[in-house]
Parts: structure tokens; sequence; C-alpha cells
């Protein structure tokens, strides 16, 4: 059936008026996102320390079909926890609670000057075993299992070790930086070298506090050209798509809102994890206690992103032979960093990979 | 960039493959750049400079806050900071509390059902 001519007059007119306006509507896109609401899944408050807060989600599926160990999500201190919710639709978070799981999550906040001498070992030895005592207390579970994201894989590492006769039922690691040796593909190994870069003196000036827009630019500057420049015209590209515009919205925001660093954090993951590779080496000791790695015994599943330019994949693979586990797998995912986690094939590729890995290990159903 | 003109002939096709081709080239040219040990020395120790920069004007108005703060007889930022760090100590040692009462308490629920 042919147009009529007022059709494709019609039709000429809107597409002129949209090509006319993008450059508009791109505009107003990227200024828009910093309000779009993310992560509305439903929760509650079950704790709170200092800045550090634990939430439940409301359970999606009926008790009797829910898994018996729930999940304790540990996000990466330098960045909100709500790339694990982004939206309706697209959330980790949505997507493992209709699978039955009891989702809790762990955000550690934002620091202020009073916590300037916090360390690294503080989350994984003061905080994480607190959070867990929580989550126990409150679902009524004797085991849980834990899953941590980038820094926050390393906080859960340092907890299993440490409280290794504990209650960690499973662990997954996403992206985990553990042996910082391989430093062949990874930038920031660079960058921070101890030839040219003094942390002792960096850390100093810092008046207790690395800021959240140093470390969102430093993290830019890895691939500088597709940050900077790729992410506008990949929004330019789809600003008539409505759903993929909210992506995007929601992936800047999360960008854009990142969260300061307590100096000593950054002090010691630059000497002690970065410098001396202190973990995998067998000297990290946290107070008092040696961190050895091969005393986690329970099921670990690791999961590395094949195009991570942040974690290079040499500083995760190495993890298998490093614990005490017997049952350890490791996944390669065709991502980077964080479209592992949050890219359009996650909740095809990595979200049913976990919700299979963990339902296996978490017990009969009710 | 995207194509919107389907079966048309797109008039700009040529200058979207010229965009395309140059971001190409930019982001291997700054990608290797950036993956020099020069950028690296270079970058890392112009974020020392900055850092050592900004540390020594904070420095200056923190000095002037707490001046101010002293003459007009308020809290100083200082004061607040080692308040808050208090409060975060009591807040562990309360938590600390409530770890033992719930151990305590079920030890004797457990002890009870025995009974």
């Amino acid at each position: 059936m042919t147009d009529t001519v007022g059709e494709r007059v019609f039709r000429r007119a809107g597409k002129t008026w949209r090509a006319t306006t993008r450059p508009f509507r791109t505009w107003r896109a990227v200024g828009d996102s910093f309000d779009l609401p993310v992560g509305l899944t439903p929760r509650e408050q079950v704790w709170a320390l200092n800045k550090t807060r634990l939430y439940r989600y409301a359970p999606r599926v009926p008790p009797d079909e829910r898994h018996r160990v729930p999940l304790l999500l540990v996000f990466a201190a330098i960045n909100r926890p709500f790339l694990l919710d982004m939206r309706p639709g697209n959330s980790f978070v949505e997507f493992m609670l209709d699978e039955g799981f009891d989702v809790y999550l762990l955000d550690w906040g934002e620091p202020g000057p009073e916590d300037a001498e916090m360390r690294l070992d503080d989350y994984g030895a003061e905080y994480l075993p607190r959070a867990v005592r929580r989550v126990l207390a409150d679902s009524g579970a004797e085991e849980l299992s834990i899953l941590g994201y980038c820094l926050g894989s390393l906080v859960a590492l340092l907890y299993a070790a440490l409280e290794n006769d504990g209650p960690l039922r499973n662990l997954i690691l996403l992206t985990p930086p553990v042996d910082t040796s391989h430093k062949e593909d990874s930038l920031l190994s660079s960058w921070l070298d101890e030839r040219w870069f003094d942390v002792e003196r960096f850390a100093a000036n810092l008046d207790g506090l690395l800021s959240s827009s140093v470390i969102e630019n430093g993290g830019k500057m890895l691939k500088a050209v597709a940050n900077y420049v790729g992410a506008y015209v990949s929004l330019w590209d789809r600003i008539d798509d409505p759903e993929a515009v909210r992506n995007w919205q929601a992936m800047h925001r999360w960008v854009h809102d990142g969260v300061p660093l307590p100096a000593e954090v950054f002090r010691q993951w630059v000497a002690d994890y970065l410098w001396s590779n202190a973990l995998v080496s067998g000297r990290h000791v946290v107070r008092g206690e040696p961190v050895r790695l091969s005393d986690i015994e329970v099921p670990i599943l690791n999961v590395l992103a094949k195009f991570d330019h942040i974690v290079p994949n040499g500083q995760s693979l190495p993890v298998a032979d490093l614990v005490g586990s017997d049952d350890v797998q490791t996944e390669i995912l065709t991502a980077g960093h964080v479209g592992i986690m949050a890219g359009h094939k996650a909740r095809h590729v990595l979200w049913p990979t976990l919700a299979a890995w963990l339902a296996e290990r978490s017990g009969d159903s009710g | 960039m995207s194509n919107e003109s389907g079966d048309q002939v797109d008039p700009l096709a040529m200058a979207r493959g010229i965009a395309d081709r140059a971001y190409e080239s930019a982001s291997t040219f700054v990608d290797d750049v950036v993956g020099t040990e020069a950028f690296s020395a270079t970058f890392a120790k112009g974020f020392q400079a900055a850092a050592a920069t900004t540390s020594a004007l904070r420095r200056r108005v923190n000095s002037v806050g707490e001046f101010a703060s002293e003459w007009l007889n308020i809290p100083t930022r200082r004061q607040m900071i080692d308040l808050a760090r208090r409060l975060n100590h009591l807040e562990l040692a309360v938590d600390d509390v409530d770890a033992k009462t719930a151990e305590v308490l079920r030890l004797l629920a457990e002890e009870a059902d025995d009974d």
C-alpha cells in the first residue's frame, strides 16, 4: 500500500524535527540523568553502623519457594551500590529476588573526615562480620552466601580468610583485584608505580579523603576517549529510543555519583596491595592475625570480564590456586569491568550464571 | 554514528565515516599515550603536585576557620571531627555489647530448651 502525499510530508516533517532537535534532546538527557530515580526495588534498612547501612530487599516469591541461604551483596566502597539495582526491569537485585533468593545489600555509605583513618582491613574485619551477624539474625538462617564486586570482592576475601570457621557457605567474586604482581595490562599499576608515585606524601596531603571526582576522572582516564566522548556519542545515537536513553542515564548517573575514599584506605591499597602484593605473598596481617587465602575452603565462583581494563584478568585468575577450596569455578565472560554487571547482555549471561551456581549450593528451597 | 536514512541515499554518510574513523584513531592514540611510562610518571607527579597545592590552600582556609570559630566561641571543625570519631567508637562498642547480649540470650534459650 502506497502512502499518500500527506503522510509522506508528515513523516518527513517528523524526521526533520527529530533531527533538528537531536542536539537539544541529547543535552537535556544528560542533564536529566542526575535526577533519574534509581535503586527502586523495595527494601528496608535492618542495621546501621557509622555510615554503613544494611538493607534487606522485599522478597518477591513465597517463603516455601525461597532458597534457604540468604545472599549478601558487598559492593566497592568507591561507588554507590545502585549499579546492582539500576531500574525496574534492569536490576540484578530484582532478578535474584525473582530467582527465590533472600537478598541483602551492604552499602558502605559516604565517609566523612572523621573516617580518615579507616583502613581497607576495617571493612573486612570490623564491618563485614557485624553485617553478617545481622543478616543471620534478621533472616533466621545459619549460613549465608556473599557476592563481592571489585574492591568489595577483596573485602569479602579478607572476611572469608579471617572468619574461615564462620557462617560463610558460598563466595562469589566478581573481577577481584587479588594478585597485583600481574602489572603488564594494568594502567593503574603503571600510574601509581612506586618509582614515581609517593603514596605516603600524597595521602598526607589529602586532608583525610580522596575526593570522588579524582576517583571518577582517574577511572575515566583509563579509556579516555571512550569515556569522555564515546559515551555521549552513544547517547546521541540512541536518543530516539526512550528505554535505551533511560538505561544510559542510569549508568551516567552512577558514573558521576561516586563517593570519596578515606585517605588511609587509598594509601593501604596502593602500598600493601598494589605494591607489596601482601595478600598473595601471605605477609598481610590484620590485627595481629595473618591473612591466608589458603584458609578459605568454601565453594567459590570467580567471575572475570574478558575486556576488563580496571582489573586485568591476570590479577583475578590466580584465585583458584591461592584458596584452599576444592570447589572453585572460574568464568570469563565477554564484557568489560562494569558492563559485566550492568551491560545489556548481563541479564542473559552473568545473572543466570550466578543464580544457577548459587541455587545448586544454597540448600533446598523452603 | 547511526545512519537513519534507511534505504535512501545518505548525503552525510561520508562525513559520518570520517567522524567514525577519527574517533577510532583518537581512541587508539590516546590509549597508547596513557600507557607509556613517560605519561605515567608525568601524571603521577602532576597528581601529587595538585594534592600538595590544594593541601596548602586547605590548611590556610582551615586555620582561618579555626580562628573564627574560637573567636565566635563555637566548636571548631577539628573538634567536630574528634566528636564524630568518638561517636563512631561508641557505636562500635554498643554493637559489640549487642552482639554479646544476643549470644547470651541464645545460650540461655538453648539451655532452657535442654531443660
